[in-house]
């Protein structure tokens, strides 16, 4: 490093318009996170149903969502969506929508492989136990397919909060886009990109410690 | 330093708190068959693994003809001194068979000689194929672990560590993962090797097998020796009466006149 | 607005696509062609290295999994010029962020595959005394990489759609170019639904790859 000088009152002072895109990026992590974690639940048993116009719908939803960057996702429905619906909807839903749906579409994966992961040495137990299919699943299967797919619900959230930057493409106000503008109005990117990549680094860290702690914990458990 | 086959002395090992192997003091002559049985959690495996250099031990030696082999001391902690020429006199084969999935029969064969030891990659294959005639299965050189039984696997893992002329062979419970018709196959190469007189350590839970391949039976219990007897001895009349409970539970006969 | 009508606009913009969807490409290469070695490499590190080297490998693949790659894209190219004081260029910056976003996230499947091989391979090496320069070539990094094939793949296609990012830094990929031509013909759904299904016909057509080479390879070998 050629005698750069770290600029710490440039920190301090931008730390307060860097919390308030703090608080927008965590607002959009929390709602998103929550509606992939029922959503994908919902998708999944659409996507194992039966009745095949369900089955299709979900699978063509989840492979849709998977197969696509984020980034294509939020700038079509921003652009499309007002005019394909003639409607007007405020840009953060239309970022809850886009990223809501995206991380559906990867939990609906997730519950997917550990409804698989189960022996099918637990059906035939059940089965021999005289369990009804109803009940099988909700005391038995159910149980265990959440517990197995934590570790991979708990790494798409925190790839959900890494996505959340994408927004600032589109002028939402979040972390990235204040640390963008602050970065360009004190023409000293690298102390605010620092903090910013270190904000967004000391909320994924602690998660994914969880995540490593979670799966030992699992694998104790369920050998 | 009397020049005997295998020496084992004050061999002690624990993990965290448990004391697998405490104090264990033996000696082996060449061309015997050690069986090793006692209940789980006695040591039984991780002293072949000790022996084979697998683990670290805390403390002890180990002397492999007359040459100092392993050795630790518990005030130099987990500083292991292995002589890894000696190692290479002793040939394990493990339970899980442990082949090399992505080589072949044959590839799994020749590595090691050609790889590790330099052998020319002709002769290795010209004795591996030998190897695998003696054993009838030269038809299945060519083709992957995954693909044979379970007897043939272990079979091959056998051939395996036969192949780089080991002076002495351990087994570690080499039947316990087959299915009981297979057993019979790899216990009958075992039989095959006791013939050439091969020196073995083998730990094993089939006590009939036990008792038609040993000349010398070691039962363990809490990491100790407890009692080392030829097998007429002690499988009808043990000295020690934890021997003659183990005994009585594995085989479900009362030994105890 | 027919079919006729978007099919013709959008064949006035093929070169255009096609000119993005080369770049897209280029970029993804480029970044799979460092990030893979780089991964495997320093999966092994963590496995089996010196104490130091373990610490900095972790740290390396910690905040590059902790930290959005929009914010790692804007820190190469906004921060690193200024810090070494000399300029990488748009194209090195580019490519030097998705190799080592790459290489951290392909060193998470390595080591997951090298944890899965089992301490057994490890004995079986040692009994049959083969040194660390026979093992590791022949017996390990074979099967570790047969092994994590499929979540390399997995993670092949993540950089690719990691890969629009780049268009917010003003590479001309196929995301910008898409966007350009949305925004300067204000018809966006065409040009964005046609972008968007480019993308997914490649990431699509890669999964069903692996999945079945996990079907056939894999199993044929039972590893």
């Amino acid at each position: 490093m050629n005698g750069y000088s770290w600029d710490s009152s440039v920190v301090l002072s931008s730390l307060p318009q860097l919390m308030s895109g703090l608080a927008v990026t965590l607002q959009l992590t929390a709602i998103c996170a929550v509606i992939g974690l029922v959503g994908g639940f919902v998708v999944c048993l659409m996507a194992m149903s039966r009745i095949l116009p369900l089955r299709w719908i979900a699978v063509f939803f989840i492979e849709l969502f998977r197969c696509t960057p984020a980034l294509v996702q939020i700038i079509w429905i921003f652009y499309c969506v007002p005019i394909f619906f003639g409607i007007f909807i405020d840009p953060f839903t239309m970022a809850v929508l886009a990223l809501g749906m995206n991380i559906t579409a990867f939990n609906a994966e997730a519950y997917r492989a550990a409804i698989q992961a189960i022996p099918s040495s637990h059906y035939d137990a059940c089965t021999a136990l005289g369990l009804s299919s109803l009940k099988r699943t909700v005391y038995v299967i159910l149980p265990q397919a959440v517990l197995l797919a934590i570790p991979v619900l708990l790494t798409n959230t925190i790839g959900l909060l890494q996505q959340t930057a994408l927004v600032a493409i589109v002028a939402i106000g979040d972390l990235m886009y204040q640390g963008k503008s602050l970065a360009t109005q004190t023409y000293r990117p690298i102390e605010i990109y620092s903090t910013v990549a270190f904000i967004y680094f000391i909320f994924s860290l602690p998660l994914s410690q969880v995540v490593g702690f979670c799966e030992k914990r699992l694998r104790a458990r369920l050998t | 330093m009397s020049s005997c086959f295998l020496k084992v002395k004050n061999l002690r090992k624990s993990y965290g708190l448990v004391h697998v192997l405490d104090g264990m003091n033996f000696q082996m002559e060449p061309k015997e068959r050690i069986v090793v049985i006692g209940p789980s959690g006695s040591g039984k495996s991780t002293l072949l693994r000790c022996i084979m250099g697998l683990e670290k031990i805390d403390n002890g030696r180990i002397e492999f003809e007359g040459a100092r082999y392993i050795e630790a001391r518990e005030s130099r902690r987990k500083d292991n001194l292995v002589d890894t020429t000696v190692r290479a006199k002793v040939g394990m084969v493990f339970q899980h068979y442990t082949l090399f999935p992505h080589l072949t029969v044959l590839g799994n064969l020749v590595l090691a000689p050609v790889r590790a030891r330099g052998e020319n990659r002709a002769s290795a294959t010209d004795r591996a194929m030998q190897l695998l005639k003696r054993l009838g299965l030269e038809n299945r050189a060519n083709d992957y672990p995954g693909m044979l039984s379970g007897g043939q696997k272990q079979r091959v893992a056998i051939a395996r560590a036969l192949l780089l002329d080991p002076k002495i062979m351990l087994f570690d419970e080499v039947t316990s993962a087959l299915d009981p018709e297979l057993v019979a196959e790899v216990e009958g190469l075992m039989l095959e090797l006791a013939e050439q007189k091969m020196s073995m350590m083998i730990v094993t839970h089939d006590m009939w097998f036990a008792k038609r391949i040993a000349t010398r039976v070691i039962f363990c219990a809490d990491g100790h020796i407890v009692e080392d007897a030829p097998p007429a001895k002690i499988f009808s009349d043990p000295t020690e009466p934890r021997t003659a409970d183990f005994l009585k539970k594995v085989l479900h006969v009362d030994t105890i006149s | 607005m027919d079919l006729a009508t978007s099919l013709s606009f959008l064949y006035d913009y093929r070169l255009a696509l096609l000119t993005g969807l080369g770049n897209t490409l280029y970029f993804t290469a480029c970044g799979l062609a460092i990030g893979l070695p780089l991964g495997f490499i320093v999966s092994i590190i963590r496995h089996t290295g010196h104490p130091v080297l373990k610490v900095i490998a972790t740290t390396y693949v910690e905040i590059f999994r902790g930290t959005p790659v929009l914010v790692q894209l804007f820190w190469f190219f906004f921060c690193l010029p200024a810090l070494l004081g000399v300029d990488l260029g748009n194209v090195t910056s580019t490519i030097t962020t998705l190799a080592l976003y790459m290489g951290a996230i392909s060193s998470e499947s390595c080591r997951a595959s090298l944890k899965a091989i089992g301490a057994e391979q490890r004995d079986a090496c040692i009994a049959l005394g083969l040194p660390a320069r026979v093992s590791v070539p022949y017996v390990i990094l074979p099967q570790t990489i047969m092994r994590a094939v499929p979540t390399l793949l997995s993670n092949c296609v993540t950089l690719f759609k990691e890969s629009a990012l780049v268009s917010a830094v003003g590479m001309a990929d196929l995301m910008y170019q898409g966007q350009m031509i949305a925004d300067s013909t204000a018809r966006p759904i065409e040009i964005l639904t046609a972008t968007a299904l480019i993308y997914f016909v490649i990431a699509f057509s890669a999964t069903r790859i692996v999945t079945y080479y996990e079907q056939g390879f894999l199993k044929r070998l039972k590893l």
